[in-house]
């Protein structure tokens, strides 16, 4: 080998006992991580086998108080995630007697001041345990939080803001938020539906808009959210934003008022039929369907017609959902209509509730 | 002819120094890869998305060929993912056993008169069928055209903005779907996320559940499990930090419908349609023509399990297809190696791909060629050579444990301490047969490709009976 240098195999070879050495190391310590998280995980279960009982005791009210607190204390830092893991398996208005037990664990002090922390793993930590752990003197630092750079941080923060009913949050939450793409307005409308019907009034000030302070997507999320909640009192402020020039809002606008169901609107909403993004016609027909609007068969009907296959497919749905009359309107267009198009999705529609005889497939 | 050896010789030597220097990064990068993402999941974050009416609804599609031994328990076993809405579309590619069949008498199937949306063309689709237990179960059978047409097939019949897909012969863990949906959660560029794969040999499957997970049985098994922890569990991780994750597993993806139809699905000729779609992916994607407005993830806790040949011509066979299949997917793009409009993919993956995964058997070879000349011209003594081999064998086996500590220090740790111990072994046996028994499959692939221009499948796995392994 003094082909490669006089000295090669000498340091092939004492790399290789390098390696060997530090493969032991690695080994030793693989095994060592295993016994502690063994360990650690033993420890955890006897706690939780020790400490469960008395918290599910106390929550049927058979329990001393003073007892499980300071059962709790003995371990903060499991107490909490265990305090964490009970409060969400119970309905919302179940978990009213852990309040007194969150508050007992002296960490309130520790995870606010976490909450500017360098490490953001640590930060998101701190801002969701302070949803459970919080009360009004948690909020403004949770206030704070929703100005941190991480997204992953400021969604904590809200939602904590959400579980503590912090409603006046609310306006800064979507200026917080105030990004585009359907997925992260999705993640922000859930965040903000989580406060419930008290969120109606500070998100019908955001449609508002007064001082202009937000923009196109807060306005989407408003809508959405004021959509979800089947808000009536939103319906006007709703209306108005079906003439706006951003495409989106007026989707969203649409689709709200599909979800709150007040029948007065089927004109309004049908005067969009023919709007020019295919998003917004598809929105409308499915509004049209979920508000009934019978009287807007004959529109459905050409919408079966449309350019844009979804259109199509959500005129036909909601033709289905008009009843009687939808569906005579769909077994016609699929007998007589003279566009392929409108026949192969009204076909689809009767087919998928059973409404057809089954018939061998064509392609 | 001396001077040639001497510069053989050295370009050996820093081929292995550079591709072990790329692995050890790779660890670095795959644990800090891993430690960021545990850290980003808050509490009960996947019993929010399991209750979350906004998640996205998502299509799986099951391409199946001849799979009536398991095809049963696999729908049972995607049926019953813990997801908030999503449809299942098995595709039966023209089998000629009676995978079918078994389908629809298990499934109670009606013939039922559907379209798609052709984005894509695929071979004609015979029949559609819906089940009348499960409202969100479809079978299409189609005509025979590989797994890649049969996707395509099914993405044409998928309703929702997410596709997945899974081989025939996986089963997820229960949250699996909710793990892999994370990302694109989290990230609205998102636009496929990809996950573990896991040998199912060992696993037990009651009615689509899985109940116990343990190691299987055989030397050549427990190796696939070594080689698939080592595969997944860093190098795809540190991988995808480097926007380089060109190896996805077609055993589970999970990606946008609209991606997936711009890309143009995954093309019915290729060997490995997996790899060949993977790179066309992060071709589409990362190309600067487009706006590189998108992003790919790997999801390190999504797992999914799937059978892995316990016999040696089967394992031959696999070898052989996956080698030529990796050269025909790098072929195929070749105008992205080096390529600086496609970022680090072609300047760094697919140069990476080819020079240190498609030729590295080739390198092998010449080593060990040089090791036996050198011996015959008396340039080298036994000894000599077995200390080379020796450093050789040592460097992989401390890589590997480097994967297995990364994996003890996560959640993902084996089971038991026997299972545990078992797994060391195998790293330790690994370079002592199995590998050299891979390197001459993908040297035979390699042959085939380039000189006989092979292109088949090669012979199909022979299923376990779901009485003996997956279930």
């Amino acid at each position: 080998m003094e082909i490669l240098g006089p000295h090669f195999l000498r340091i092939v070879l004492d790399v290789a006992l390098v390696l060997t050495a530090m493969s032991a190391l690695v080994l030793a310590v693989i095994v060592f991580v295993r016994l502690s998280a063994q360990a650690e995980v033993r420890r955890a279960a006897d706690f939780r086998r020790e400490t469960e009982p008395l918290v599910t005791a106390y929550l049927a009210g058979r329990g001393e108080p003073a007892r499980v607190i300071a059962a709790l204390q003995r371990k903060p830092e499991q107490s909490l995630t265990l305090l964490m893991e009970i409060a969400d398996r119970l309905e919302r208005h179940e978990r009213g007697p852990l309040a007194a037990l969150f508050t007992s664990l002296p960490l309130r002090e520790k995870e606010a001041a976490a909450l500017q922390h360098r490490n953001w793993h640590r930060r998101l930590q701190a801002a969701e345990r302070l949803g459970y752990l919080g009360d009004g003197i948690s909020v403004p630092a949770l206030l704070d939080a929703l100005q941190d750079p991480v997204l992953a941080v400021r969604f904590a923060a809200a939602r904590s803001l959400a579980s503590l009913g912090e409603t006046r949050a609310i306006p800064q939450i979507v200026l917080s938020f105030d990004m585009p793409g359907e997925m992260n307005q999705r993640r922000v409308a859930e965040m903000l539906h989580a406060f419930g019907q008290p969120a109606v009034e500070p998100l019908l000030q955001v449609l508002a808009n007064v001082h202009g302070t937000y923009s196109d997507n807060a306005i989407d999320v408003a809508a959405r959210v004021l959509g979800m909640l089947r808000a009536p009192e939103a319906v006007e402020p709703l209306t108005e934003l079906l003439g706006r020039s951003d495409f989106r809002v007026r989707l969203h606008g649409v689709r709200a008022l599909g979800q709150i169901g007040d029948h007065g609107t089927g004109d309004v909403i049908a005067r969009l039929a023919g709007d020019p993004a295919w998003e917004v016609r598809n929105v409308v027909m499915q509004a049209l369907g979920k508000i009934r609007a019978g009287q807007h068969t004959a529109l459905l009907t050409s919408g079966l017609r449309d350019t844009s296959w979804w259109v199509r497919f959500s005129a036909a749905r909601a033709l289905w959902e008009l009843g009687d009359a939808g569906r005579q309107a769909l077994t016609a267009a699929m007998t007589g209509d003279a566009d392929r198009f409108a026949r192969d999705a009204s076909r689809q529609i009767l087919e998928e509730h059973g409404a057809l005889a089954v018939r061998e497939a064509k392609t | 002819m001396m001077t040639v050896v001497h510069y053989l010789l050295w370009g050996i030597l820093i081929y292995f120094v550079a591709l072990h220097l790329i692995y050890l990064l790779l660890v670095f990068l795959g644990a800090s890869q891993i430690r960021r993402y545990q850290g980003g999941i808050t509490f009960a974050e996947f019993d929010r998305i399991a209750k979350s009416e906004l998640s996205m609804p998502v299509s799986v599609i099951v391409p199946a060929h001849n799979e009536e031994a398991i095809i049963v328990n696999t729908v049972e076993n995607v049926l019953k993912l813990n997801y908030p809405e999503h449809e299942v579309i098995v595709v039966d590619d023209g089998s000629t056993d009676g995978t079918l069949a078994v389908l629809k008498k298990h499934f109670a199937l009606r013939k039922v008169d559907k379209h798609g949306r052709n984005h894509i063309d695929t071979r004609t689709i015979h029949a559609i069928y819906e089940s009348e237990e499960h409202p969100n179960l479809t079978v299409a059978e189609k005509e025979n055209g590989r797994r890649a047409d049969a996707i395509n097939a099914g993405s044409s019949l998928a309703r929702y903005p997410l596709l997945c897909v899974i081989d025939a012969d996986c089963v997820l863990e229960p949250d699996g779907l909710l793990h892999m949906a994370r990302p694109f959660l989290v990230d609205s560029r998102l636009a496929a996320s990809a996950g573990v794969v896991r040998p199912s040999n060992g696993l037990t499957v009651e009615n689509g559940t899985i109940t116990r997970r343990g190691l299987p049985r055989t030397m050549l098994g427990l190796n696939q499990e070594i080689e698939y922890a080592r595969s997944f569990q860093w190098a795809r991780t540190g991988l995808s930090r480097l926007r380089s994750m060109l190896c996805i597993s077609g055993a589970l993806l999970l990606v946008k419908k609209s991606i997936f139809e711009a890309a143009g699905g995954p093309w019915p000729q290729s060997i490995t349609d997996d790899m060949e779609f993977a790179i066309r992916l992060n071709g589409h994607i990362y190309d600067r023509h487009n706006g590189r407005n998108h992003t790919l993830a790997f999801t390190p806790d999504a797992v999914c399990y799937t059978e892995v040949p316990e016999r040696w011509g089967q394992y031959a066979s696999q070898r052989n297809r996956w080698q030529r299949g990796t050269l025909q997917s790098i072929f195929r793009h070749w105008r992205m190696l080096f390529n600086p409009r496609y970022g680090m993919t072609g300047i760094f993956g697919l140069p990476f791909f080819l020079i240190f995964e498609a030729l590295a058997p080739l390198v092998e070879l010449l080593a060990y060629a040089l090791a036996i000349i050198l011996l015959i011209a008396g340039l080298a003594t036994v000894k000599e050579v077995l200390i080379l081999l020796f450093l050789a064998y040592i460097t992989g086996v401390f890589i590997t444990l480097l994967a297995v500590l990364i994996n003890e220090s996560s959640r993902w740790r084996t089971a038991s301490w026997s299972e545990f111990w078992k797994m060391i072994a195998a790293i330790f046996l690994d370079h002592l047969g199995f590998h050299q028994y891979r390197l001459i499959c993908a040297l035979i692939g390699t042959f085939q490709y380039i000189f006989l221009r092979r292109k088949d499948l090669g012979q199909k796995m022979e299923r376990l009976t779901p009485a003996t392994a997956a279930s």
